[in-house]
């Protein structure tokens, strides 16, 4: 553990030499979640958060306009939070220290051990899965659409993205993985998040107080959005001035402070979004399931909700099992560590990103430039290119596993060809839908 | 639930046709209305004194013994009222269903589909008619019965407008605006006969009047410049649905019903003195009625077509 | 609507407490009803006597206080707790942690907060509205009929996320045509209304309310249930206060009642103890019934 603190202390100076500060914040807030107990540190992180929020607006607003003392005050502001980062190490390490030394003693003189809550979780790969599928199958009689033979296993600190086109049963597994949905065939279990056995396998009135569900269509929030997130917490059994703090620190770690008073019908689409995130993750689900989250998302939206989403996946405190559908290949692609494919209802892949396109006897690319087909297939020639189609958008090269992208890029330089968009896709998910 | 099971085939066609060539005869489902309607009218019509009470006739006496017949008119009166008002309600929902445009419609094209959503809810009490006409059997219980008919229908005659304003509202939102005008009504009258003590009905019922002309004059006044906002709308929500209950009120005013002028106008638009579905109540509290609602739907619906202003 | 600006603060801030500390005294609007509750009878207890008609000799201008303030104080009452299955409806609350003293406590808590919306109507009698000892009688029958009609919506909070309006308004119909065939069909064996019928029909319900309550219960209790066997359990639970009653019908011979009828007319605590004793034994009847469904439902569905 020693090694993970030390490794996101680095990430934080990192971001803090690059003066990216709302990034640092983040983690900061982050870091304090998973190394801290002490209300005060989480109160001076969402401070330090709030001050450099209520600067970042005075910069927008143009009232301070001074450049010197703009960077006097983010200088401030990176220092408290490297003090910060410092204290939480230093009362960090000394707890270690305590509990080895109870631990020692406990054995020798059963000595209460210090509270070993507080020690973050050991790796997340060391757990058993938190969802585990096989066989999973769900038919729908009316219009003969078939989820068939379905085998997951999603594991907590790991990201599964769910991609498929439109009608291929993406929503359909979500439903049934969250028990709204009865399969028809098959076997699924919740290892850690059921303590006992249950008559009829799962017990889901424990499994389904430990997953959220944020569905493609938001339902409408009553009432204040910080009174929403409030009664979730609330209902989670989490009441009191440790209600407040929670609330207020996952408002501010998404970004949302500014919002909470607010009412459902006063937001946008991607901030509706964002609070939708805010309420399932601030009880600390095991499993997060999110059904395309950045279709209504802006690019600088998508970028934010989808750093969030890896870093509070891979906490170290909290570590949580996340399984999202989207049609954001790129964008999933960058967070996921897996990927499953659906087709027709049918698990086409389903592994380690890396793995796609392991056993693949062609090598795909995507581009796009000002070049007719013929034009392009004349300055090809000579490269191991077996076809080029256009799918209406851009042009995708299939060529032997010999065909790099360094080549076709040499070759259109070479002509001085403009080129608008380049990808190898021979690893990508977007192959998947060729 | 899908109803289509029971649906017959022909009028399936029919229907299809209408919503190809006739949206605003395809909204107002008055083909089904119309069928499922006059089938239960013919079925009640026909069988349904077979299923009744039937009064004891004292020789002794000679007289008709109608305890076990107030029995028939819970049973073949009050509870097919009630679940004819719940089909009224389900008809109301259909309407909400699609967004239909009405706003090439012309003047008369607007009178004609609100007489059209009348037929419909009419028809919709039809078979609660059949089954009464053929179950009650004693005179007096007939009277009341059709007392309860005319006092429903006088304001079922709101609905045939609804379906113009529904989806301006959420459910919620109408049930408290009917609920706050309630309240807005009765804190006059406390004011007006309670503090002032005013007792003399031919002036509270006025200033209730002109409440309401008041109120209906900033609504158009509001819709005609554009200038209206939800709570605007929401007035006019208002004035639509009291329009039923202002009407007697004009028809004491043209001097109809005699020297207690406001007492007998109320007691017979709303059946309580006998003479049922007099002509005057068909014209004062329908045509008329229909009249107005025609023009107001066109005006009111041609203005929201314009942005509203939000605060 | 906002109703924000009417709030007072210490309300507000009790509110929030109960929020943080008390989620499901907070969802129940407790604290709202009572305060509504507390000012409207004090004003209609108080104020009510200055504003109502007086009753003259023939007592003709006071049946209108019996019209206008009463049954429009029922009407209005009525859409109030529409209003309050509103509020229920807007928040999704779990229950299925809850134990069977909690969860009956939470159906408790809702009948209490429907009746104390008609509390205010109490006044009228107290208060010198309702003057005539007729009108008063007449209110307390529609008070009874308030206590009884309060047991099914108690237990709705729980089920209404369930099911769309309209669903619920349609499968309200059809039980009601349901019954009525039923009633036709027993009448069609039996054309004689005196004693045959009457006492047959009540025991035809009850034999049909068990037959589909059983249904009901085997297809929740094997997770087997669909949307129909939801609206099944949804009619049950409706027509579970009709239904109790009609089996008191077949406890004993109905004549020997008038044995008890004197005790009760000698010992009018009995009429409480009775009355509100048959209330906590079907809001328990609902309770175990309710909390039943409501953890079926918890797990999935077949569509």
């Amino acid at each position: 553990m020693n090694k993970i603190i030390s490794e996101r202390s680095i990430e934080l100076d990192l971001l803090l030499q690059d003066e990216n500060l709302p990034r640092a914040i983040n983690r900061l807030l982050d870091f304090v979640q998973d190394f801290s107990t002490n209300p005060q540190f989480v109160t001076n992180a969402l401070q330090i958060s709030a001050d450099q929020r209520q600067l970042a607006r005075s910069i927008e607003e143009q009232s301070l306009v001074n450049y010197q003392e703009i960077d006097q005050k983010n200088q401030q502001i990176a220092q408290r939070i490297a003090d910060l980062k410092q204290k939480i190490i230093e009362v960090y390490q000394l707890a270690i220290q305590v509990h080895a030394q109870n631990t020692r003693e406990h054995e020798t003189t059963n000595v209460p051990t210090a509270d070993a809550a507080f020690i973050p979780a050991k790796g997340a790969e060391s757990f058993p899965p938190i969802m585990e599928c096989y066989g999973l199958t769900k038919m729908y009689r009316k219009s003969g659409f078939t989820l068939a033979n379905i085998d997951l296993q999603l594991r907590l600190g790991e990201i599964t993205g769910v991609v498929g086109e439109n009608g291929n049963g993406k929503t359909t597994l979500f439903k049934v993985i969250t028990g709204n949905l009865q399969h028809d065939s098959g076997k699924i279990g919740f290892p850690l998040l059921q303590r006992a056995k249950h008559a009829n396998g799962v017990n889901w009135i424990e499994v389904k107080s430990e997953i959220a569900y944020v569905e493609q269509e938001l339902p409408s929030w009553y009432g204040t959005l910080k009174q929403n997130i409030q009664l979730e917490l609330t209902q989670h059994g989490i009441t009191g001035s440790q209600n407040e703090r929670d609330a207020a620190y996952i408002l501010e770690r998404l970004g949302l402070t500014e919002h909470a008073q607010k009412k459902w019908s006063e937001l946008s689409g991607g901030y509706k979004l964002r609070f939708a995130l805010a309420k399932a993750l601030v009880w600390k689900p095991k499993l997060l399931v999110i059904d395309e989250p950045l279709a209504n998302l802006d690019v600088r939206s998508q970028r934010i909700v989808l750093n969030d989403m890896k870093d509070l996946a891979k906490s170290a405190k909290h570590p949580i099992s996340i399984i999202i559908s989207s049609q954001h290949l790129h964008e999933i692609e960058s967070i996921a560590d897996n990927l499953v494919f659906l087709q027709q209802g049918q698990m086409k892949f389903s592994g380690e990103k890396e793995d796609i396109g392991s056993d693949r006897q062609h090598n795909f690319f995507e581009l796009s430039c000002k070049l007719d087909k013929q034009a392009l297939d004349g300055l090809l020639t000579g490269l191991p290119v077996t076809e080029i189609e256009h799918n209406g958008l851009s042009y995708v090269i299939t060529g032997t596993k010999e065909l790099e992208g360094q080549k076709i890029l040499q070759a259109l330089l070479h002509q001085n060809v403009e080129i608008e968009y380049f990808r190898n896709i021979s690893n990508s998910a977007k192959r998947l839908f060729l | 639930m899908s109803t289509d099971i029971i649906k017959p085939e022909f009028l399936k066609k029919i229907d299809n046709y209408l919503l190809t060539n006739s949206p605003v005869l395809w909204q107002s489902r008055i083909i089904w209305v119309a069928f499922y309607s006059l089938t239960l009218f013919g079925i009640f019509f026909m069988f349904g004194d077979a299923f009744d009470f039937e009064p004891y006739y004292s020789y002794e006496y000679n007289y008709k013994y109608y305890h076990g017949e107030k029995n028939d008119q819970m049973i073949f009166f009050f509870i097919p009222m009630f679940l004819s008002v719940l089909m009224l309600c389900y008809w109301l929902y259909t309407q909400f269903q699609q967004r239909i445009d009405y706003s090439k419609l012309s003047l008369m094209g607007f009178f004609g589909t609100v007489l059209l959503n009348f037929i419909c809810v009419g028809l919709i009490f039809l078979p609660t008619f059949g089954l009464t006409i053929s179950t009650i059997d004693v005179g007096r219980v007939m009277e009341s019965s059709m007392e309860g008919f005319q006092r429903v229908l006088t304001f079922a005659v709101a609905a045939s407008i609804l379906p113009f304003m529904i989806r301006q509202f959420s459910l919620i939102e109408m049930v408290l605006t009917v609920f706050f005008g309630f309240i807005y009504c009765l804190g006059v009258m406390l004011v007006l006969v309670g503090l002032l003590e005013i007792r003399k009905e031919s002036l509270t019922v006025s200033f209730l009047v002109f409440n309401y002309l008041v109120f209906l004059g900033y609504v158009l006044v509001k819709f005609g410049n554009r200038t209206y906002t939800q709570q605007t709308k929401r007035l006019a929500l208002l004035c639509v649905l009291a329009l039923p209950l202002i009407i007697p009120a004009f028809v004491s005013y043209l001097g109809f019903h005699g020297w207690r002028s406001f007492e007998y106008s109320y007691e017979y638009t709303f059946g309580f003195k006998g003479r049922e579905f007099s002509s005057l109540w068909i014209v004062s509290s329908v045509v008329v009625v229909l009249a107005i609602y025609g023009w107001l739907a066109r005006f009111i619906y041609r203005a929201t077509l314009f942005p509203i202003r939000r605060k | 609507m906002n109703f924000d600006k009417i709030k007072p603060e210490f309300l507000k801030k009790l509110d929030q407490r109960l929020l943080l500390h008390y989620p499901a005294l907070w969802h129940s609007k407790i604290i709202w009803v009572v305060s509504y509750a507390v000012v409207a009878f004090t004003g209609i207890y108080l104020f009510g006597d200055f504003v109502d008609a007086e009753p003259e000799l023939h007592q003709y201008r006071e049946n209108d206080d019996f019209g206008w303030f009463f049954s429009l104080g029922i009407f209005l009452t009525s859409l109030m707790v529409i209003y309050w299955l509103y509020l229920q409806f807007q928040q999704k609350i779990d229950y299925s942690k809850l134990s069977f003293g909690k969860f009956l406590g939470i159906l408790f808590l809702n009948y209490a907060n429907i009746i104390l919306l008609f509390i205010p109507l109490i006044a009228m009698i107290y208060g010198g509205v309702l003057d005539m000892e007729r009108d008063q009688e007449y209110a307390w029958t529609s008070w009874y009929s308030v206590l009884y009609g309060a047991m099914p919506l108690s237990a709705l909070p729980f089920v209404i996320r369930q099911f769309k309006l309209i669903e619920m308004v349609l499968t309200a119909f059809f039980g009601f045509i349901y019954c009525l065939i039923v009633a036709l069909v027993v009448f069609l064996f039996n054309d004689s209304f005196n004693g045959g019928i009457m006492e047959q029909l009540p025991f035809v319900y009850i034999l049909n309310f068990v037959a589909i309550g059983a249904y009901v219960v085997f297809k929740f209790s094997a997770q087997n249930y669909t949307q129909q066997t939801k609206r099944l359990g949804f009619l049950l639970l409706l027509t579970f206060p009709i239904v109790v009653p009609l089996s008191f019908l077949y406890m004993g011979n109905l004549t020997d009642w008038r044995y008890y009828k004197y005790d009760l007319e000698t010992h009018h605590y009995l009429v409480w103890v009775l009355g509100y004793g048959f209330v906590a034994l079907m809001l328990t009847g609902y309770a175990v019934f309710t909390r039943f469904m409501y953890r079926r439902m918890v797990f999935p569905g077949k569509k």
